[in-house]
This record gives C-alpha cells, structure tokens and sequence, in this order.
C-alpha cells in the first residue's frame, strides 16, 4: 500500500481578524515523513487540522492523491490523527479506545480483538495487563502510545501528528520516534508531523517545511534545509548560526551573512581563508563535543568543537578563529 | 484546619446550620409523637403516618407532584441540552443563548408567576396539570443548562478525536458526548427533579380547579388546621417528614453515583 500525496491548494485561514494561514501551497509526497516546522503560532497546527478537515480553509483546495476532499468531513478522509493532548476517551478502558475506530467501521468483535491486541503489541504495550485499564491509570508514556496506537489500528492512508510526542523525556520520546520512522517505512503510509522542535524534525522527516506568521518560508530534505537556510528566519530557527558582521565575513557590505557553528574552526590546523585572533568567553561541556564562545572584535562567534581534536580550552585563553568563505552563507534579507 | 480554636466564621456557620435544621428535626420528631398537642410528649407512634398515607388526597396529590416533576426534568433536559451544545460551538449561539437562559433564574418566582397566569388566561389557556408543567419547565430549564454547560464544555476535544477515528456526528453524541455529560445531565434531573416537586408559588398561580401538588394540599391544610382529621397538626408533620424523606433520599441517590464515579477515577 502506497501512501497518499497530499496537497494543499492557495489554502487561507482566519480567526476573526487574525490570519492563520496565509495563501498557502505545499505537498506531502506519498508514503513520506513531511514535517511543518515552526515557532507557536506559525500556522502549523491550522495547516494540519485543514488536512484532517478539522478546519474549513477559507480559500483555496485540500486534495488527497489529486482528489479534492476541501468539503469532505474528518471521519471521510480515512486519516488518523494524534492529538497534542492525545485526546484519549477517559470514559473507556485502553481496548475500548483503541477498538473505537474500529467498531465504528463495523469490523467484527473477533477480529477486533486480534486486531487491537496486535497493536498493542506494536507499541510494546502487554495486552493482558494493559487492555482493561482505564486512561486515568496510565503513564504519560503509556498514554502516548495508546494515542498512537488507537489511530494505527484502522490503518489510516494518512497520519497526521500535532506535536505528539512533546510531554516526553528525551529518551522516550527518541525510542517513540525511532518506531514512527520504522512504522511508516514498513506501512508505507504518509505522515504529516507537526512540531516545534527542530532536533526532532531533523531526526524525523524526508521533507521539512518550515513555517512563520502562517506562510511556508523554506521546504526541502532536512539537509538541504540546513545546508541551505533561504533566510535569517530559518538559518537561525533551524539549526544555530552566528550572524557575521560586514566587517568579519569577507563579504560584501550590503549582504545578511551566516556561519553555522560546526563550520568555524578553532586553532586551525588547516589553512583557512580568513582568521581572527579572539578570546574565550565560555565553554560547555557537551559530551562529544564542546561548545566555546569566542569574541573576536566585538562580536561573540559561537564554535562547536570537537572533543577528538583534543587540548583544553579556558574562559579567557588566546586563541584564533578562522574559516573558509565557502562554509560563508549569504541570505536574502527577508 | 484544627478543631481547637473556634473562629467567628465557624460559629456563624453553626448558628445559620442550627437555624435551618432545628425546625425540620423538630417537626420530623413531632411527626412520631403519640400527642395530638405540641410540646407535649406521649411516646413514639407510627399512626399519624398510617392516617397521612391512608388518605387519599395525599396519594392523588403525590401522584400529581411526581408526574409534573419528572416530566418536566426529563423535558427541561431535552431542551437544554442542544442549548448547552450550541453555546459550545461558537461564541455567537452563547451570546445568544444564554441572556435568554438566565432571567428565570434571577427575576423573582412571584412575577414570573403572576405573569405566566395571566398570559395563560388570556390565551384561554386550561389551567391545570398541563399549565403547571409549563410553569416549572419555564424555569427549570435555566436550571438545567447552568448544571449541563460545564459538563458539556469538556469533551470538544475528544470530539474531534472521535470524528478522525471514523466516527459521526450521531455516533459522536452517542459514544463521547452523551456518556461524558452523564453526570451533568443526572445532576441536572436531579436538581429540576427537586425543583418542580418542592415548588409552591408558580403551582399555585399556575394550577386551577381541581388540580393540586402535595406543597399545594399541605398548604390548604395547614390554613384550616383540625378541619378533619388529615389536617391535623400531627398528620401534617408527618406527610411534610414524608416530602423531605423523599428529598433527602435522591440527594442521597446523587451523593453516592458521585462518589462512586470519582471511586473509579474517573473524574
């Protein structure tokens, strides 16, 4: 089974007078991770519950695999959405939850039951222990899973997940990712992925769209994106970057210039094309790696800093900062 | 808060909690007094009950009362509830919706009562059971959306959950809306329940000739105190114990559905 390409056409949205989504075009390649990237208020959320058919847009077009559902309700569209609340039914126990969707489709008692064990079992959830508790008897953690796996028991075209994962610690939350990933190479299903974190959309998606004031500012894969920031927004809301001055970037005067951290060089073996004599403001420890503020002429420069490349770096120590103007990127000013 | 230092607030609640309740308990006391006169006590009887509920007047006006209250409860619900669900939805339909649902509640029984009456009699309206119910259901209404606005507000989420998992409109109320607002609407039958069965002031403006509720006949009997042996002091102590057992055992009903649902963890 082949995913369904989603697209959205000059689709707006208003609440009242505040514009959510503005004019916006933008496609999920079929049997892919699309990510909407954003800060609160971007417009990502809105752009998700319009795919769901959640939200009327007030302009513009909804099609799934060319076929326009703009008017279709959310239970004819045959996706399945995780809720950023998780939206988990507290009057019914983990099977009844799960066997919702399925019950409404009318599938047969016993093969509910298989069916709603089996993805239990998906989600590293114990059937026997799990399946006649109540919400309210769960973990955070718990609850995650059970979200997800009440909307992957009716094997939707289309998955579409608001920030699910965003009440989690590190280490769950990673893992539940990792199965995300796994699930929808095996499925081949199409998910669209909301959130606002940025480490997360990078570990997660084939394609990003990053999103501000309810327009699509940048699209592409992760690397792309990240290599190739379209402007200041994106370069410094995806990924870091230290904005260079006209004096120190070796560019000319009228131009918005970045570097990304990784791409400075600190004490550099290797010729660079310009370098500057600087002094340590602060280091982190980051396990791999370290993270040193230098300031060179006035500005600080941040610089990630291999562990391997060895020596010890002190707050107030002499060093010298250089790169080549190749890793220099130059954004329009928008 | 410890026991040991009484504050001004504590005592006042004592006294306002004394005021209330010591003429109930000691009419209900009375109602089991083997005495025709008060303030004299001859022993515990049962018999002013056995004359209470060997008249039937009582019966009949009993009669009266539970079909008006339950009625107009179960009526009251079914139109607050699509109220309480539109007011949801959008601002529009609770801005609309609910300065037309509070008035009940804050003008004075009295003048809504007068009114009502005279409405009804210049339609030419009957007045009887029908004109009654209309009379409690007017109010009961208010009453009933206020208790069901909040329950009712909880679940838009799981709505829409249950809408991306297949599910419609019907199958939404049925599965999510209905049994989530379970305690809003049981509470709000309960409370119109009472309501209407305890009401005096909109019965007696709104009933006419030959219907009567038991607040109406326990009134026409106390007027005319010892006119037969039902309008006895006694009897009436005891068909008044009655009305507030009956009370007390569906707040009662109420408690124990609440904490039974919380004892699940299930808030």
């Amino acid at each position: 089974m082949k995913g369904v390409a989603i697209s959205l056409r000059k689709v707006s949205k208003k609440y009242g007078r505040v514009e959510a989504v503005k004019d916006i075009d933008l496609e999920a390649p079929g049997g892919s991770i699309t990510t909407l990237l954003g800060p609160s208020g971007c417009g990502k959320t809105t752009t998700l519950r319009i795919i769901a058919g959640l939200e009327k847009p007030d302009a513009g077009s909804v099609l799934f695999d060319g076929v326009d559902v703009t008017g279709l309700p959310p239970e004819k569209r045959g996706i399945g959405m995780v809720f950023q609340d998780l939206a988990l039914f507290p009057h019914m126990t983990v099977f009844d939850n799960i066997a919702f969707g399925l019950r409404v489709r009318r599938v047969p008692e016993n093969e509910i039951r298989s069916r709603v064990n089996n993805v239990l079992e998906l989600v590293n959830l114990d059937p026997s222990e799990y399946g006649r508790r109540r919400i309210s008897e769960l973990s955070g953690g718990q609850q995650q899973r059970v979200a997800l796996a009440r909307v992957l028991v009716i094997e939707p075209r289309v998955l579409l997940l608001d920030e699910p994962f965003s009440h989690l610690d590190y280490k769950i939350r990673q893992k539940l990712i990792g199965e995300v990933r796994r699930l929808q190479r095996r499925l081949g299903i199409t998910i669209v992925y909301v959130t606002h974190d940025q480490e997360e959309a990078m570990s997660i998606s084939d394609k990003i769209v990053i999103m501000n004031n309810g327009r699509i500012i940048q699209e592409g894969r992760p690397d792309e994106v990240y290599e190739n920031p379209a402007n200041l927004f994106v370069a410094t809301f995806f990924g870091e970057a230290n904005l260079l001055e006209p004096g120190l970037a070796g560019v000319d005067a009228s131009d918005i210039a970045v570097i990304r951290p990784e791409r400075v060089k600190l004490e550099p073996k290797d010729p660079v094309d310009v370098i500057y004599n600087g002094v340590v403001e602060d280091v982190v420890f980051q396990g791999p790696y370290l993270r040193v503020d230098v300031r060179i002429n006035g500005e600080t420069i941040k610089v990630i800093y291999p562990k391997i490349n060895g020596g010890r770096i002190r707050v107030g120590e002499r060093v010298r900062v250089g790169w080549n103007l190749s890793d220099v990127k130059v954004l329009g000013s928008e | 808060m410890r026991l040991t230092r009484p504050n001004p607030l504590r005592i006042y609640t004592y006294i306002i909690a004394l005021l209330l309740y010591v003429p109930v308990i000691v009419m209900i006391a009375y109602s089991f007094n083997d005495s025709k006169f008060i303030g004299e006590w001859r022993g515990f009887t049962l018999k002013w009950y056995k004359v209470a509920l060997g008249d039937n007047a009582f019966l009949e006006t009993l009669y009266n009362s539970l079909t008006v209250a339950v009625s107009s409860a179960i009526v009251s619900i079914i139109i607050a509830l699509p109220a309480a669900l539109a007011s949801r939805k959008d601002r529009l339909s609770l801005g609309l919706v609910e300065p037309l649902i509070y008035p009940p509640i804050v003008i004075p029984e009295i003048a809504e009562a007068v009114a009502l009456m005279l409405f009804l009699i210049s339609l030419g309206f009957p007045l009887g059971w029908l004109s009654v119910f209309i009379g409690h259901t007017a109010f009961n209404v208010a009453y009933a959306y206020i208790t069901l606005a909040p329950s009712i507000g909880a679940s838009r989420s799981l709505e829409e959950a249950a809408r991306t998992l297949g599910a419609g409109p019907l199958t939404v109320f049925t599965k999510i809306i209905l049994p989530l607002s379970m305690p809003g609407i049981i509470a709000a039958l309960m409370l119109t329940f009472m309501l209407s069965f305890t009401d005096f002031i909109k019965t007696l403006f709104t009933t006419g000739p030959g219907f009567q509720t038991l607040p109406l006949l326990i009134w026409n009997r106390a007027r005319r105190p010892g006119l037969t042996e039902y309008s006895s002091q006694n009897a009436l102590n005891a068909l008044a114990s009655i009305l507030i057992a009956l009370s007390l055992s569906i707040a009662l009903a109420y408690t124990a559905y609440m904490v039974k649902r919380l004892g699940r963890g299930n808030a």
